[in-house]
């Protein structure tokens, strides 16, 4: 099963986080090394969201420190750039999915 | 060397010459005696000319006198030490399939203006990583050809980035859109729906790995 977070963006530009599928998370993380973001706001104002050549990637170590109290975990250290899947799944609502 | 690319006679030897020598016995040892060679000293060891690529240049280029005469042995002493890496079977069988397929001369001469052109000397030693994939029967002789071709064209340093281009951290816009243009990366263009590259639902430029980049990222990750 793969660890589920909710990110939802304020009116005033931060944003709000909860998980929807994390907890009894081992430190190894989800069994199937797959995280799942589902977002709603404007994903290009986040400096861990980046375009590279292949198209789009989400910095973990950047929304670690983004996000500590969600993120800062092991299963999640120093993993650097990552490809992600990321499609509209309705007006600023995006859902994000990465292969760790 | 152009005084022996403009001689057709000696240009037909050099291109044999250079097949029969991937096809030589013992190439291996022999090169390994010849391990210490350098520009200055290439043209006088005594054990390269026991390769017959090596004899044939010796003749034509008049006991190497020019530097470009001397690169061009060096690409060459480059490529056959990759090559010898393969049991002599192998190499032997593939020059005599491409012997009697009526290939052996086009292929050899491909290599000989190839190797000629090569800009660097990394290089010779990439061809030969890719005949190597011809000999062992990962890619056709036809491909072999076409990428040796890619690697010609292209600047070294973003070629070897090729291997990055599918990693996690892609690679600079700029060395995709070069090696896209030489024929080892794919251009999609699809709607950027997050507005990264500026304007949200703009189209925008990805870059992916096509047949031959991925046959020759699996040959440089060898």
């Amino acid at each position: 099963m793969p660890a589920v977070f909710i990110g939802t963006m304020m009116d005033a530009g931060n944003v709000k986080w909860r998980p929807r599928f994390s907890s009894g998370l081992s430190d190894d993380g989800p069994d199937d090394q797959q995280l799942i973001i589902e977002f709603s706001g404007v994903l290009s104002n986040l400096n861990w969201v980046k375009l590279t050549s292949y198209g789009y990637a989400i910095d973990l170590d950047g929304l670690a420190v983004a996000v500590p109290k969600l993120f800062d975990k092991k299963w999640l250290k120093n993993k650097g750039l990552k490809k992600a899947d990321i499609s509209e799944s309705g007006n600023r609502n995006y859902l994000i999915k990465i292969q760790l | 060397m152009q005084k022996h690319i403009s001689n057709l006679g000696a240009v037909q030897s050099l291109e044999v010459s250079v097949l029969d020598s991937v096809a030589k016995d013992n190439l291996n040892g022999v090169l390994d005696t010849a391990a210490e060679l350098t520009l200055d000293n290439i043209f006088e060891s005594e054990e390269l000319k026991q390769i017959p690529v090596f004899g044939t240049l010796l003749k034509v280029a008049k006991l190497g006198s020019s530097i470009r005469d001397r690169l061009f042995a060096r690409k060459i002493l480059t490529f056959l030490r990759e090559v010898a890496a393969i049991p002599f079977e192998k190499r032997a069988q593939f020059v005599e399939q491409l012997s009697s397929k009526g290939n052996k001369q086009r292929t050899g001469e491909a290599i000989i203006l190839l190797l000629e052109r090569l800009d660097d000397m990394t290089k010779p030693e990439i061809v030969g990583k890719i005949v190597c994939a011809a000999i062992l029967g990962e890619i056709d002789n036809e491909t072999s050809l076409k990428l040796s071709a890619m690697v010609d064209r292209s600047y070294i340093t973003d070629l070897l980035l090729l291997p990055d281009s599918e990693s996690d951290s892609g690679i600079d816009t700029d060395v995709a859109e070069s090696l896209a243009s030489i024929g080892l990366l794919e251009r999609s263009i699809v709607p950027d729906i997050l507005g990264l590259s500026g304007k949200k639902g703009a189209n925008m430029t990805i870059y992916t790995l096509n047949k031959f980049g991925k046959a020759l990222v699996r040959i440089l990750n060898k």
